[in-house]
């Protein structure tokens, strides 16, 4: 192999490493943010932060990612002073340890081709002028023996313990030496339920089959209690090291000679059960599943000549017998085929909550920064979605939490002179509605003014003043996904990067989702993108329309109506009635520009995405398959189409973008023709361009 | 040919990430979180070079270091010392405890396959 492959892969190793470590850094931090907001800091978070910015650290030491080293170095060096209570956490403090998460989060996702040095060097500045406090040494008396087996931090913790007023004791417990290791860790998992563990110390008894171990511990908890619900773990001795809150002052019981207590127990289905904790998941590449979903469609039309090849079988007279059988293995072949799929598609799957997770440190900060009060509430956490849209989602769903603290949370002051709470409620939610996810981005701020969107439309040039006059309420709220479209004549260092809500809109189409707008002025404003599950794999339709094959993704497909009897059709086909409702409708090859046979036999295909609907008009319905998208390249990218889908012998087809038909037939249809005016002519180019591949 | 190494971190991570490093020249990798642990997989298995951290629980580096040197079968193994603790009062203090090379964090991959090289 050559060497700058196994260089690549040590790089992704290390860099999915990073994002772990980052990932949890950043969980504990929202932890810590919430905790100093309530004035209670768990010295086992900050502890936890300490110990991620540390194996960073050592980490990115031996590699060359000399910006990451040095700005851990940094970040470690603070967090050890804050949990060592050598520095207070001020608000301040806690901003600059957040910008350095980000910082790092930043650096990592650059994969190293970025330069970070200006920004490090600044936010190690800052990092180094939080103040030091003076440590102030407790008078008492400490178990000197036992102190000396401490590390700074664990003696720091063990002196907080005492001041806390909390009981102190020595766990001694013995595991068989080859075991030692899951045993240890369900002890140290129990513990921490009903007391802070300090720390492990070698124990002085030692044998050759047995471990020992020294753990110290403070709690609020008795002897009796703490020994207690030990019992079933292992099989412990508990030695009193100060006991405060039982009786008398704290160095009475110190001076005390130990106490020892045993107990022995059994622990085994304790231990048993924390053990299958330890880890059983597999990190892997989504490029390997990706492969394997493409297996999984090849299998697919694999099945459909089998299924072809067993039809006629049967209508042969000589051979119907095996024809039947052929039939019924390949029925079964098809349910296994989908469980497949199904498990498959599981695979990529993650909870939402990994993403909004992420976005309440950065809303914190945020608001910080601009002097607003903000509370985030999350719903449907636990929703599922392919891991890749996930990721895809983060940009999109950050840039609109932003503008929602920029522009729509009011500042405290205001919000209470109009009676509302001081923080401005911003709520994520998500929640699966068929073969979509809605996650909604709702706040309870001043919401949008339609007139004042067209007014700031036509100042910026966006469009003329008569067609913002003509916009519905609804239609000019749309135009701030318009290019160039920004409510703030300054742009504030939030909202800020270059990007508007165009660049959302744009990513969010990319992954054939939608945007909706409800907003109640003086209310708020809820932001609906509904987005599929996954990209990788769908089930389509395969249609047929002047001679040529499409194929439309079964998830936009609401109905199939059969236009084949005349009663059906009304005169143009520009619209037709479904259940009493008029859609728009397009004739497929018309849509492409091509002339259309206009054969009286046709179906019509309700696609919808939210509340909007068309109807997609094709001569024939062909068969139903799992397909799996491949991009067209990006100069080959037209609106309309989603990519190609390789059908084997059957060669490639077209995967219909149903959004994007929807969109730009609603467009036009609402303002005429000249919403694509010059560009028409190319885009039919392009449009055939594309079909040219297949 | 295939010479060993023992990789001596308290960070699962770290020694993941070395091993990735020193693999690649196609050495034998065996691993270890603290002293103690390293002159446990020392006493059954013999092993051609040691990269140790400095500061872990249990057993550090230097103490780690004082050990193996005291071992007749060890007195010339090499030994690499990886750390961020980088003062000269460290670096005299691996010195006496037997170690060989004191490499300070950050370093590239390529001067650690070097250094591993130049003593192997």
């Amino acid at each position: 192999m050559a060497k700058i492959d196994i260089q690549s892969d040590r790089l992704r190793e290390f860099l999915a490493e990073a994002e772990d470590i980052l990932n949890s850094m950043g969980k504990d931090l929202l932890k810590l943010g919430k905790g100093v907001k309530a004035g209670i800091i768990d010295p086992a978070v900050l502890n936890s932060i300490f110990r991620s910015a540390h194996t960073l650290k050592g980490m990115s030491g031996i590699f060359d990612f000399t910006d990451m080293f040095s700005l851990s170095h940094s970040l470690e060096d603070t967090l050890d002073l804050l949990r060592l209570g050598r520095t207070v956490l001020t608000d301040e403090v806690l901003d600059n340890v957040m910008a350095a998460h980000e910082l790092l989060v930043r650096i990592v996702a650059s994969k190293g081709t970025a330069n970070f040095t200006d920004e490090i060097e600044r936010l190690k500045n800052s990092l180094g002028k939080s103040h030091r406090v003076k440590k102030a040494r407790s008078g008492e008396q400490i178990d000197k023996e036992v102190l000396s087996a401490l590390t700074e931090y664990e003696e720091h913790r063990f002196r907080e313990c005492l001041r806390e007023g909390k009981n102190l004791f020595i766990v001694n417990v013995r595991f068989p030496i080859t075991s030692f290791d899951k045993g240890y860790a369900a002890l140290i998992e129990a513990l921490k339920n009903h007391s802070e563990v300090i720390a492990t110390l070698p124990s002085a008894k030692t044998s050759h089959e047995t471990l020992f171990f020294d753990i110290l511990i403070g709690t609020k908890n008795d002897r009796a209690f703490i020994s207690n619900f030990l019992r079933d773990i292992a099989e412990v001795e508990i030695r009193v090291i100060a006991e405060p809150s039982s009786r008398g002052a704290a160095h009475d019981q110190m001076k005390s000679e130990p106490s020892l207590e045993v107990i022995t127990g059994h622990g085994r289905q304790h231990g048993k059960e924390t053990l299958r904790r330890v880890s059983n998941t597999v990190r892997v590449n989504i490029g390997k599943l990706d492969n394997i979903m493409n297996i999984v469609s090849e299998l697919g039309i694999l099945k459909t000549s089998i299924a072809s090849l067993s039809a006629e079988l049967k209508s042969s007279s000589e051979f119907s017998v095996y024809g039947l059988e052929l039939s019924r293995s390949e029925k079964s072949l098809e349910r296994k085929l989908a469980e497949l799929r199904e498990s498959v598609l599981d695979v990529r799957m993650v909870p939402i909550g990994q993403l909004f997770g992420r976005f309440d440190t950065f809303t914190n900060k945020l608001s910080r920064e601009s002097g607003k009060e903000t509370r985030m509430v999350t719903y449907g956490d636990e929703t599922e979605l392919d891991k890749l849209i996930v990721e895809e989602l983060s940009d999109p769903l950050m840039h609109i939490i932003r503008n929602v603290i920029d522009h729509a949370i009011e500042a405290p002051a205001v919000r209470e002179a109009l009676g509302k709470p001081r923080a401005g409620a911003i709520t994520l939610s998500a929640y699966q509605k068929g073969n979509h996810v809605v996650i909604e981005v709702k706040d309870d701020g001043a919401g949008m003014d339609a007139d004042f969107i067209r007014g700031k439309a036509v100042e910026k040039g966006i469009v003329t003043r008569e067609y913002a006059a003509g916009l519905t309420r609804q239609e000019a709220f749309e135009l701030i996904f318009m290019p160039g479209f920004s409510t703030r004549d300054t742009v504030s260092e939030t909202s800020g990067r270059g990007v508007g809500m165009d660049v959302v809109k744009e990513n969010i189409t990319r992954l054939s989702g939608i945007i909706d707008i409800e907003t109640v002025q003086g209310k708020g404003t809820r932001f609906m993108l509904t987005i599929p599950i996954t990209l990788a794999i769908i089930q389509a339709l395969i249609v047929e329309d002047s001679g040529k094959r499409y194929a439309v993704p079964l998830n936009a497909v609401i109905e199939i109506i059969d236009l084949r009897s005349p009663e059906e059709r009304s005169g143009d086909m520009e619209s037709i009635k479904v259940h009493n409702r008029e859609i728009p409708s397009v004739r497929l090859s018309r849509y492409f520009g091509k002339k259309s046979s206009a054969r009286d036999v046709c179906y019509g295909i309700v696609a919808g995405l939210a509340e909007h609907r068309l109807c997609v008009i094709v001569d024939s319905l062909v068969e139903e398959l799992d397909v799996v998208i491949k991009p067209l390249p990006r100069i080959l990218k037209v609106p309309g189409i989603a990519g190609a889908t390789d059908m084997g012998e059957k060669g490639t087809i077209l995967v219909l973008d149903i959004t994007g038909i929807l969109d730009q037939v609603l467009k036009e249809r609402k303002t005429g023709p000249p919403e694509r005016p010059s560009s028409a002519p190319d885009q039919n180019d392009e449009k055939t361009k594309a079909e040219q591949l297949t | 040919m295939d010479k060993k190494i023992l990789i001596v971190d308290d960070c699962d991570t770290t020694r993941k990430l070395l091993s990735y490093i020193v693999r690649e020249r196609g050495y034998k990798i065996m691993s270890a979180s603290n002293g103690i642990e390293a002159l446990e997989v020392m006493a059954s298995n013999p092993v051609d070079l040691v990269l140790t951290d400095l500061n872990m629980p249990q057993m550090d580096g230097f103490e780690l270091s004082r050990n193996i040197r005291s071992v007749d079968a060890y007195r010339d193994l090499p030994i690499i010392m990886v750390t961020t603790e980088a003062g000269d009062a460290d670096k005299q203090m691996g010195k006496d405890a037997g170690v060989s090379t004191f490499l300070t964090k950050p370093i590239s991959p390529q001067r650690l396959l070097y250094e591993i090289e130049k003593l192997l």
